[in-house]
């Protein structure tokens, strides 16, 4: 059972998922336009690897957020690179701290690290965590265009998995720890101060509870699909995911709906898509859908975002 | 004759039987306090140091700033883990 969350549009950070190739990126751009339009200082980011926003927006966007009009900001994070800068500032800090024999061990052990399966998705975390701390100080609102729906399940839950990993370092460190004073007290040494272990690990942990709680309570997630059976199976499987993770769900997008009244190949199209567009109302409908109809061309210009930032509008997004 | 007072008699006795009771009681409670907090370091450093073991480390990115820290003695560390030598050419040795 989904539940309606009448707060759902006053969450200050909207995420647009769904599958592959539906239309997240052109709705995330529309979205974003349509609350900048409204008076708020808007960031709209994108953290899919195989980034898109740029060319719907028509600008060249990395890392850091630039401001296109007034008050609507853009940018596309790349996990790589996040994980490589990280790397480099670690390399650089420990020049300073370790002898310099062990600088090149650091520096093997740090690139190890860096090339770990999880390591792009905490990086993606990491940065994405930076964007939402700028909230309200920068930005009143966040729209994220996410990959693909995999991706984006294990990017909103990886925060509270990552979590209690953690927190068992820090309990074998502060039992390590525990065992040292003890013995440091037993030989008469003097205690050693803070461990700067303990507080990096605290650090870490402190950060990642801020963003999973800003993902459970300030966050709203909008599945967008195509009126057809293989996204609507793959959007139900998502939404299901989502709600056993204690994610929001907000009104789902339907994209690129034919016309009642064409002819030939739409009409048979048209005929398919009736059906599964009652299927999505059905399963969808009490916490609202809207639907975007097939449009002439790619709607890749600001004029095509802002038709359909009307829609979104006119069905009280 | 004894030109010691009762007092320093009884202090001589206390020393003698306090280092009785450090050679039987406390020096090797302070080895084992000592092997324990070895032994809860190196778990300590194997659990962030999971990729140097072969094995994938979900928290890789979250802990990379705790290796310069645990680097300077991993030879250390590998030796008492009875491996004379450790990792891929260029982990350690």
């Amino acid at each position: 059972m989904l539940l309606t969350d009448p707060t759902a549009a006053q969450r200050t950070v909207s995420f647009f998922g769904g599958k592959g190739g539906v239309g997240k990126t052109t709705l995330a751009a529309s979205y974003a336009l349509l609350l900048a339009g409204r008076g708020h200082r808007t960031l709209v980011v994108s953290t899919d690897p195989a980034h898109s926003l740029g060319d719907v927006l028509g600008a060249s966007l990395d890392d850091e957020p630039v401001e296109l009009d007034g008050g609507f900001w853009a940018c596309e994070i790349d996990g790589e690179k996040v994980a490589r800068r990280r790397v480099e500032q670690i390399g650089e800090e420990a020049q300073e701290a370790v002898p310099r024999e062990v600088v090149p061990a650091v520096e093997r052990h740090l690139d190890r690290a860096a090339a770990s399966p999880g390591t792009v998705e905490s990086a993606l975390v990491d940065r994405l965590t930076d964007l939402l701390d700028d909230l309200p100080a920068r930005w009143d609102r966040i729209v994220v265009d996410s990959a693909p729906t995999g991706h984006m399940l294990r990017l909103l839950s990886l925060p509270a998995l990552l979590t209690p990993w953690i927190e068992g370092l820090v309990r074998q460190r502060e039992q390590a720890r525990g065992t040292e004073r003890m013995l440091s007290g037993l030989l008469g040494r003097r205690n050693t101060g803070p461990d700067p272990l303990l507080r990096r690990l605290h650090d870490r942990r402190t950060r990642l509870e801020r963003t999973r709680h800003r993902l459970l309570d300030e966050s709203v997630v909008h599945l967008v699909l195509v009126p057809e059976r293989l996204p609507l199976a793959e959007t139900e499987r998502a939404a299901q995911a989502l709600t056993d993770a204690g994610i929001t769900l907000g009104p789902v997008a339907v994209n690129r709906v034919s016309p009642p009244d064409a002819e030939g190949l739409l009409a048979d199209r048209a005929r398919q898509e009736a059906q599964v567009r009652a299927d999505i109302h059905e399963r969808f409908g009490d916490r609202g859908t809207v639907e975007i109809p097939l449009l002439r061309g790619e709607p890749t210009t600001r004029t095509g975002l802002t038709g359909i930032a009307e829609i979104l509008a006119n069905a009280g997004w | 004759m004894n030109t010691r007072s009762p007092g320093a008699a009884i202090a001589a006795a206390w020393r003698r039987i306090e280092a009785f009771h450090d050679e039987m009681f406390v020096a090797p409670w302070r080895q084992a306090l000592e092997r324990e907090a070895r032994r809860q370091d190196d778990t300590f450093r194997a659990l962030v140091m999971l990729d140097a073991l072969g094995v994938e480390n979900p928290v890789a990115y979250e802990t990379m700033e705790l290796i310069p820290y645990l680097v300077g003695d991993l030879h250390d560390w590998h030796r008492r883990m009875g491996q004379s030598t450790f990792g891929d050419p260029g982990m350690c040795c």
